[in-house]
């Protein structure tokens, strides 16, 4: 069933066994698990079916330290959240992404891998996704087929992610009819949750208050509630909900929005006489779907220079890369076509005879390479909140972004390597871009990925993190939180498959709380 | 066209002129290309390295190697070659496998970090310095002496 609380009685007090705060991906995802059975859910969206300039207001905050986007522009308050502006690509945490990271102050997954691998499957089918071919270790959720012999100091490893060729799923069009016809499951649109009242100690949530533009008032009561309303929206709301705790909900340890992470994009290199060499390796599979492969470093690389991930992402096979030589006529497009002749016979493109192989590199193009970063958990880049009110009378959030010397450090090891690796195995030559430069300290050009990670992150250690290895807010028994803001530690993919597959571990668990 | 028959002179200054142009082409054909480093560097040895159709773009690349190493000492450079790659076939790049051991050479350096910046871009040591004796090589006149 789907409601407006627009047209619902002013002071209408709402009851459910479950209260999802947020309509997307996440709140989605769970939503659906509950469909057919006795428990009464209900799921709070603060937009509605269509976008609404007004409920995109309510976004509007403030960005402290380095440039960032409009908070604006990259949620979005309808149903179906930030899908409908998704890309659709998709990618799995690897082993890597959840190996401890001894040398960092705050600790990455308290889980094994496995615990959100095994969901992988299903995430992939909600959202849309082709399974990834098999790998030969038998792994169906990574692919990895890794051109890269073992033995150089700075390997690199080739993985994949993939982007659904029928386009991005939007969450709210696909599931809408499906949430509709369940008699389990309410969704009320246009209710905007403004505080989560608790029980004096601060240990258990006693209601939900909800707001409309238009001035209307609810409250919700229920057994459990799920926060699944963003990376910024998050923390927020539990930082609003300071009645009983006076630095928020969940937050005696004064984590809550602390350990902001992005994906920072960022141009790594300028490389040419590669396209073609690497779509020997990286090339179309049979039967798979757009596979977008990235080079990563490996675990070994990971653990000796105490780095983050990333991904430098390679122009998917058959897609074009930017040719860089049609924008660029000055000295440099001679210099590089000349360079670019002498690695035929260097890559064994020129046979015994001297004549150019049948098949070999018809023309040795000069693109661009970006990579798609980790940010290390840095307390200090953290959401908060600033004296400015919105329209429901909510201080808006400010978020303080740093990027940080890991980032620098691990952008830097990113260019090194791959300097070193494309030219251990001739596939090309490397120029890093000026900013990868150890010692740079200048303003680096990066953008962002529009995925907000870690204001609510996942720890053993009430001290280090917010929920506990269950999504649960730690001191708080019937509150959950569901989405990329528990990601301890995020690797360099997507994470919106991993959302989906953390949401439905999440359900597995309410189900068996929730009797 | 004919040459006029009643012009005897300049006719058989013609004829050495083409004659002499001649001869140079054979000699840049025949092999003698430059002497670097105090060692005979044939235009047919440059092809142990690199596609012979390839030099003038090898030549360019080593110019610019020149340009930011100062003090490039090709004796030294020689040596570090021959050291380094081993005896030279004469059958140049029709051996696949000292192809193969510049390649591994090369490689090799990148796995080292032995590595040279040029114009931004990164580039093996060796196949810099290779780049650079064919650039000294096309510097000196053809069939002189170092």
């Amino acid at each position: 069933m789907i409601l407006d609380l627009r047209e619902l009685a002013d002071q209408s007090h709402l009851r459910a066994d479950l209260c999802i705060i947020g309509g997307g991906p996440a709140g989605i995802a769970l939503a659906r698990r509950f469909t057919a059975g006795p428990r009464q859910v209900l799921v709070l969206e603060s937009g509605g079916l269509e976008l609404e300039a007004d409920a995109q207001e309510l976004n509007r905050g403030e960005v402290r330290g380095e440039r960032y986007f409009d908070l604006r522009l990259p949620r979005q308050r309808v149903f179906g959240g930030t899908s409908v502006h998704w890309t659709g690509e998709m990618g799995v945490l690897g082993e890597v992404d959840f190996a401890a990271r001894p040398w960092q102050a705050y600790p990455g997954w308290p889980i094994a891998r496995e615990e959100v691998a095994s969901r992988y499957a299903e995430a992939l089918e909600i959202c849309g996704g082709s399974a990834w071919p098999r790998n030969p270790a038998g792994d169906p959720a990574l692919f990895r087929r890794d051109p890269m012999p073992p033995g150089g100091a700075h390997r690199l490893e080739l993985r994949y992610r993939q982007r659904r060729a029928a386009g991005p799923r939007r969450f709210g069009t696909h599931y809408r009819d499906e949430l509709a016809a369940s008699r389990s499951v309410r969704v009320v649109l246009h209710a905007n949750a403004t505080e989560l009242v608790a029980e004096p100690g601060g240990g258990h949530v006693r209601e939900l208050v909800v707001r409309t533009l238009g001035g209307r008032r609810a409250t919700v009561a229920a057994r459990a509630f799920v926060l699944a309303c963003g990376g910024l929206e998050n923390p927020r709301l539990l930082l609003l909900s300071n009645r009983v705790e006076p630095r928020g909900l969940g937050n005696r340890h004064d984590q809550v929005g602390r350990c902001f992470q992005e994906h920072p994009v960022v141009e790594v290199a300028q490389v040419f006489g590669f396209a073609e060499s690497l779509a020997r390796v990286a090339g179309p599979i049979a039967g798979s779907p757009v596979l977008l492969p990235d080079l990563c470093p490996s675990a070994e690389l990971v653990t000796r220079e105490r780095l983050q991930q990333f991904g430098i992402e390679l122009a998917p096979a058959g897609e074009p890369v930017w040719d860089l030589d049609r924008r660029q006529r000055d000295g440099t497009r001679r210099f590089v076509a000349d360079a670019a002749r002498l690695l035929p016979w260097l890559t064994n493109e020129i046979d015994e005879s001297g004549s150019r192989r049948p098949g070999g590199l018809p023309a040795m193009k000069r693109a661009r390479l970006d990579s798609m970063q980790e940010m290390a958990p840095d307390p200090a880049c953290r959401v908060t909140l600033g004296e400015e009110r919105d329209a429901l009378g909510c201080r808006r959030l400010v978020l303080d972004l740093r990027l940080g010397a890991e980032f620098r450090r691990t952008l830097a090891a990113a260019a090194r390597a791959l300097v070193h690796e494309l030219g251990r195995f001739s596939i090309g030559r490397v120029a890093p871009s000026a900013w990868t430069a150890p010692g740079f300290d200048g303003e680096i050009p990066w953008r962002g990925a529009a995925h907000h990670l870690g204001t609510t992150r996942m720890s053993d250690d009430p001290a280090r993190g917010v929920v506990d290895r269950d999504c649960r807010v730690h001191g708080v028994d019937n509150l959950w939180i569901a989405g990329s803001s528990v990601f301890p530690a995020s690797g360099y993919v997507n994470p919106t498959l991993t959302i989906v597959a953390l949401a439905l571990r999440l359900a597995e668990h309410l189900e068996a709380r929730l009797p | 066209m004919t040459a006029p028959t009643t012009r005897a002179g300049p006719t058989r200054r013609r004829l050495l002129a083409a004659a002499l142009a001649a001869a140079g082409g054979v000699a840049v054909a025949g092999g003698w290309w430059a002497a670097v480093g105090g060692r005979r560097f044939r235009r047919r040895e440059a092809r142990f390295w690199i596609d012979e159709r390839f030099l003038d773009s090898a030549a360019r690349l080593g110019e610019e190697h020149l340009a930011a190493t100062a003090g490039f000492d090709p004796e030294a450079v020689w040596r570090a070659l021959d050291e380094l790659l081993g005896p030279w076939p004469a059958t140049g790049l029709g051996d696949e496998r000292f192809r193969a051991r510049v390649r591994a050479a090369v490689e090799s350096d990148f796995a080292a970090e032995a590595t040279v910046d040029l114009r931004g871009y990164r580039f093996s040591l060796t196949e810099a310095r290779l780049c650079a004796l064919v650039a000294l090589a096309a510097r000196r006149p053809r069939g002189g002496a170092a």
